[in-house]
């Protein structure tokens, strides 16, 4: 206990996290940029750091990148990264109402709550968890998948069947490039750059960041509404936090448990946790979600950094990255001559305790950095729109570009903000179409493989518990939100045909 | 027929055109029980099925499109998205400061920014930002 306390108190561990934790928030605010993108980076500077301080500069940057996305996510509607694509729903809307100040304070809040529990599930159960994410073979990644495409009902808004319509498209635009069991070649029209599929960050920059300065361009920011948005600073107090704990709780759980299953994602995680929180609510406050409600923005906040946590759990009991980030974490801690898996709590307990404990100070490091940025990146809101659209645009071309260094994701960025624009210009929901683009190469691959493991057989889906439990409330999340639009379409038609009645 | 129901025939004659492309795509073979050309065949099913019941919702429904709310205003959309796409075009030719200070000038103007000074000093911070952030620090060449 004396050793981990040494290293991780020491001057130089607490620099390099609070830097880290800083630069994960800068890089995941600005579009483009990732936290993935801040370690690969930085990794050439840990080369000739001792193993804890490097490893924990890097754990810094992975907290700090969850969260900065959201900054942006609820001030610009531009999400920093894939993480904050679910936080805009109801965090733009809110600042849209001259909340910006409230939803970004439960964003941090929420982040730090959802990192704090992951960190303590990872350290008091890290082992058995991981054993739990490696009963997930392909049927019950397609089940998981097809259970987080069935929240396209809660994001759908009014219309269902054009929520499941935008998500079948999202789905058919997943499937653009190499197939994924076959490697044949699907809708690229020769382009060589459409091989690889659709780039998946340009287009959600596109998708919400440009498609919104096309319409705030089409509509003409006049002296009259340049100013719509204006930034309070507005405390949360902890009484009211704490009413929301069941949020903060059910989100870190659910963050925590997608985290623990390789290859999920945060997109997964944050679009789940918004739809539970939904599912959960009373049904007259179930209605404000996508209004701009507190709940929407703690529940995909919470879940994005809890998955952090989760996706460090099978890393370094078993040596398996959760996501691209823990992958090039992975790298990192190679490089160390650090071996992630079972011997490494054997051998090196003392490392993985100062690794555990350096997390629960990123955490510590993220909220104090959070909280004191508000104040000032809260300001963004107060420029006014036609200074600040072009730059938002310009930003989102350059770092699309700089994702890949390459011009063709640029044309990505741009086709689906007309996409995007034209889609909710005839009151289509975008988030279905992320949703469909984020799942389909994860439903797909897994559906097919599922098939040839069983010769064809669909009772696989059946047959395995994890599988059928996930299916059927997706089954069920499908039907009843269309039923119940198509029924309300038609008891509307009937209220408009007694209306003309008596007319 | 509503506005609206343009946008499904174009996405039903849109999904017609995708059935016939995966129609084209590798059949199955022995190793596979399903071929490339599954999933988006069965994608493309649910596509048509969709647009057939909004087009039937639209068609039985009484009620009026809110058309006041979602004027288009074609012209403007049209110039912005030209603008956008003649700078993405421009970087494989001009070096991108020059179309970064066009785009960024060029779109000021076009939202109503009429003061000179603004209009040159946002766009020369704003290129002298990215060029030090993007150039610079994280060394991405454009």
């Amino acid at each position: 206990m004396e050793q981990v306390l040494a290293q991780v108190l020491d001057l130089q561990t607490l620099m390099l996290v609070f830097i880290g934790v800083f630069l994960g928030v800068v890089f995941s605010a600005i579009p483009g940029l990732t936290a993935t993108m801040g370690i690969a980076l930085l990794i050439p500077y840990t080369f000739t750091l001792p193993q804890v301080p490097a490893i924990s500069m890097l754990l810094g940057i992975y907290i700090g990148g969850m969260y900065g996305g959201a900054i942006t996510a609820i001030l610009i509607r531009t999400p920093g990264t894939p993480s904050a694509a679910a936080t805009l729903l109801d965090g733009y809307p809110m600042a849209e109402k001259g909340q910006a100040g409230r939803a970004l304070n439960f964003a941090t809040i929420g982040s730090f709550v959802g990192g704090i529990i992951s960190c303590v599930i990872l350290i008091l159960i890290a082992p058995q968890l991981a054993e739990f994410g490696l009963r997930f073979g392909p049927p019950e990644y397609f089940a998981l998948a097809v259970f987080g495409l069935s929240i396209v009902g809660t994001v759908s808004g009014k219309n269902v069947v054009k929520g499941l319509m935008v998500a079948a498209l999202g789905l058919l635009i997943a499937t653009v490039g190499m197939d994924p069991i076959g490697g044949v070649t699907r809708f690229t029209f020769g382009s060589i750059n459409l091989s690889s599929g659709v780039a998946f960050i340009p287009a959600l920059i596109g998708l919400f960041a440009v498609s919104q300065v096309i319409k705030e361009v089409e509509q003409k920011v006049t002296k009259n509404n340049q100013l719509k948005i204006k930034f309070q600073k507005q405390s949360v107090s902890l009484k009211e936090n704490l009413s929301y704990w069941k949020e903060y709780i059910r989100s870190a759980l659910i963050g925590t448990f997608v985290g623990i299953i390789p290859g999920t994602g945060t997109s997964i995680a944050t679009f789940l946790s918004y739809n539970e929180s939904k599912r959960f609510a009373k049904p007259a406050r179930r209605k404000e979600y996508g209004t701009g409600i507190p709940e929407g923005v703690i529940s995909t906040e919470t879940s994005n950094n809890a998955v952090t946590g989760g996706a460090l759990i099978p890393l370094l009991t078993l040596g398996i990255p959760g996501d691209v980030v823990t992958a090039v974490i992975l790298g990192g801690l190679l490089i160390q001559g650090i071996t992630p898996g079972p011997l490494l709590f054997q051998n090196n307990e003392t490392l993985v305790y100062s690794l555990f404990s350096t997390l629960i100070i990123a955490n510590i490091f993220m909220l104090l950095i959070g909280l004191f940025a508000i104040r000032f990146v809260g300001k963004i809101v107060d420029v006014p729109k036609n200074i600040l659209l072009p730059i938002v645009v310009t930003l989102c071309f350059i770092g699309s570009y700089s994702l890949s260094n390459n011009l063709f994701d640029v044309w990505i960025a741009l086709v689906f903000g007309v996409i995007g624009f034209l889609l909710e210009k005839f009151k289509y929901p975008l988030p279905p179409l992320i949703l469909g683009i984020i799942l389909g190469p994860i439903i797909e691959a897994n559906l097919r493989r599922s098939l040839i493991g069983s010769s064809g057989d669909l009772s696989i889906f059946a047959t395995r518990p994890i599988t059928a439990i996930f299916l059927g409330i997706a089954l069920l999340s499908f039907i009843y939100p269309l039923i119940k639009s198509l029924v309300g379409r038609f008891k509307d038609n009937a209220k408009a045909n007694e209306d003309i009645t008596t007319r | 027929m509503k506005k609206e129901g343009f946008v499904n025939v174009i996405l039903l004659i849109f999904s017609f055109f995708m059935l016939y492309m995966v129609n084209q795509l590798p059949a199955t073979n022995a190793t596979q029980e399903l071929g490339p050309g599954f999933f988006p065949k069965l994608i493309l099913y649910a596509i048509i099925a969709f647009n057939i019941l909004q087009l039937l919702i639209l068609f039985f429904s009484k009620k009026q499109d809110d058309s006041s709310e979602s004027e288009f205003r074609f012209g403007r959309f049209l110039i912005m998205t030209g603008i956008m796409a003649a700078y993405v075009f421009s970087l494989y030719f001009i070096d991108y400061k020059i179309g970064t200070f066009l785009l960024i000038f060029s779109l000021m103007v076009l939202l109503g920014v009429k003061s000179y000074k603004m209009l040159f000093s946002v766009t020369v911070l704003s290129v002298g930002a990215i060029y030090l952030l993007f150039e610079i620090v994280l060394n991405v060449h454009i």
